[in-house]
């Protein structure tokens, strides 16, 4: 207990002696922490949207007018069987027809000629569950008897996929590369810490200290500037959110961002976890390459 | 029966640069001896404290310090070879921002020594090289005689059986010289080896009763046995 305060003490030193450097560290890892977070809300957010547009996504199934009420009912329970199918639900020709005309409005007067000869076809409205499998489904129920053709939004749904994967390859590609500025600065950061206590570990080497305990406050000192820029960003993420989200929100119907209680422990642990590996690991390599015990 | 602090078997040291720092250098240091090393500059002096201290290896022979041999050591038992010495340098190597008393503390605190002991152990030996009114000073408040008796009670703390001094009057005026050279006598005559590197003839005359190792080009040109063993 009493080397571990001393660790802790001597870390907390070094931050403080070298404050201005420490500063900055602080700084920069809590900015690309900020960006981090900021990257990870968006595709969030995006993720949502998507979610949301993909279910309510359709397929459209026509069905076969020779069909009777068993055929359409037998049809409808092979769709259901389909591992990839949330829902259907059935639209029959007069369902579609009334659909037809509300959408017509005013103009709906001139299919009443269609009430005793409809030609719309009786049809089955899908929900995926998830778009990955879209091109299997089509093709499982294109197998179906009884289904005349399957009206479906291929495009859209590969584009709402592509979006996702490139969102998701950025928010990866930000993440390493500010991992890799923050690491250069933490070690930057404890490097010029060493520089200034080269005197204190040249005594401490003379005197008999072992390695472990020469290293382990400047890898203490690289853990604690990952604990504070977590924390600071957590602060500050959580305060740009919430106004964001008064803000925009309130004053937009299209905009639904997701609530940050619903993210917070993820992007929080993620923050800490983030920061923390970053900060020791700028230490374990500045320490590595410069401390000579 | 006499214990062996130091030996030096047919010891050389060639840097890479080609440079012959050591050329076959054999001595043995008993417990308790005063030993002095003077020799002109690049003679190989502080090739031999380098080495006595692990800093660097020999390229050849063989060094053995309280039991250690240097040349089989492994690194993990640097720091154990290492306290059972205590080093005095020419520039003091005090850490400017601690005062008297943690200066002499630090080298306990980094060998994890308990904080009852360290406030046992520090006033003691601030008391044995005269500190004690000065233990809340900073090193920039001390003269250069009370810098090295810090520096010397630091080297002390840690209770070693060798003190290795380094040009320790190198820094500081020739009263303040002697007064060095009393205690490191003083700490000698309670039992402790010292091995002193120095220049200054006017105290090696003046502490003749001790051994005088004279190094030359890396050889030992003279070695005087002191009036004292």
């Amino acid at each position: 207990m009493e080397k571990l305060r001393y660790f802790i003490k001597e870390a907390l030193r070094n931050i403080w002696v070298n404050r201005m450097m420490s500063l900055a560290s602080i700084s920069v890892l809590s900015v690309c922490l900020l960006l981090l977070g900021t990257s990870l809300l968006t595709s969030f957010n995006i993720n949502s949207i998507i979610n949301q547009i993909e279910t309510q996504n359709q397929i459209v199934v026509i069905l076969n007018d020779n069909l009777d009420q068993n055929g359409i009912a037998d049809v409808g329970s092979k769709i259901n069987k389909l591992p990839n199918v949330l829902s259907s639900v059935l639209i029959t020709k007069q369902q579609a027809l009334d659909e037809q005309k509300k959408t017509m409005g005013k103009y709906a007067d001139i299919l009443s000629g269609y009430e005793k000869d409809n030609p719309l076809p009786n049809s089955y409205r899908i929900i995926l569950k998830n778009m990955t499998n879209f091109t299997q489904t089509v093709t499982g129920l294109k197998k179906i008897d009884g289904i005349t053709d399957v009206k479906q939004h291929a495009d859209i749904a590969l584009k709402l996929n592509n979006i996702k994967s490139v969102i998701n390859t950025i928010g990866y590609w930000l993440f390493a590369i500010l991992a890799f500025v923050s690491l250069f600065i933490i070690s930057n950061t404890i490097k010029v810490a060493m520089f200034v206590r080269k005197r204190e570990v040249n005594i401490m080497k003379f005197v008999g200290a072992t390695d472990s305990f020469i290293r382990w406050p400047f890898l203490f000192e690289g853990f604690l500037i990952g604990v504070i820029s977590s924390a600071l960003s957590c602060v500050l993420l959580w305060v740009c959110y919430s106004v964001l989200l008064t803000n925009a929100v309130e004053n937009s119907q299209l905009l639904h961002l997701v609530d940050f209680k619903n993210m917070y422990t993820f992007i929080y642990l993620g923050y800490f976890g983030a920061g923390i590996i970053v900060g020791t690991l700028g230490s374990i390599i500045s320490v590595r390459r410069h401390l000579k015990v | 029966m006499v214990h062996l602090v130091i030996e030096f078997k047919d010891v050389f040291k060639i840097y890479d640069n080609g440079t012959k720092a050591l050329n076959g250098i054999n001595m043995t240091i008993n417990d308790g001896e005063f030993v002095f090393i003077k020799g002109a500059s690049g003679a190989g002096k502080s090739t031999l404290i380098k080495l006595l201290l692990y800093e660097d290896k020999p390229t050849n022979g063989e060094i053995l310090v309280n039991n250690f041999n240097l040349g089989t050591l492994k690194r993990s038992s640097v720091p154990k070879l290492r306290r059972t010495m205590g080093v005095v340098f020419q520039d003091f190597r005090l850490i400017q921002n601690l005062n008297v008393y943690d200066n002499v503390a630090f080298a306990m605190r980094v060998i994890g020594a308990h904080s009852r002991e360290i406030r046992r152990r520090v006033p003691y030996v601030l008391g044995l090289v005269g500190l004690s009114v000065k233990a809340k000073s900073l090193p920039n408040e001390l003269s250069g005689g009370e810098q090295q008796r810090t520096s010397l009670a630091r080297a002390l703390v840690n209770n070693p059986s060798l003190i290795i001094a380094d040009e320790p009057t190198g820094n500081i005026d020739p009263s303040m010289s002697f007064e060095i050279m009393e205690l490191l006598d003083e700490i000698n005559r309670r039992g402790t080896t010292i091995l002193m590197v120095t220049h200054d003839m006017t105290l090696v005359k003046k502490y003749s009763y001790h051994r005088v190792v004279t190094i030359d080009n890396g050889i030992i040109s003279e070695d005087l046995p002191g009036s004292k063993i």
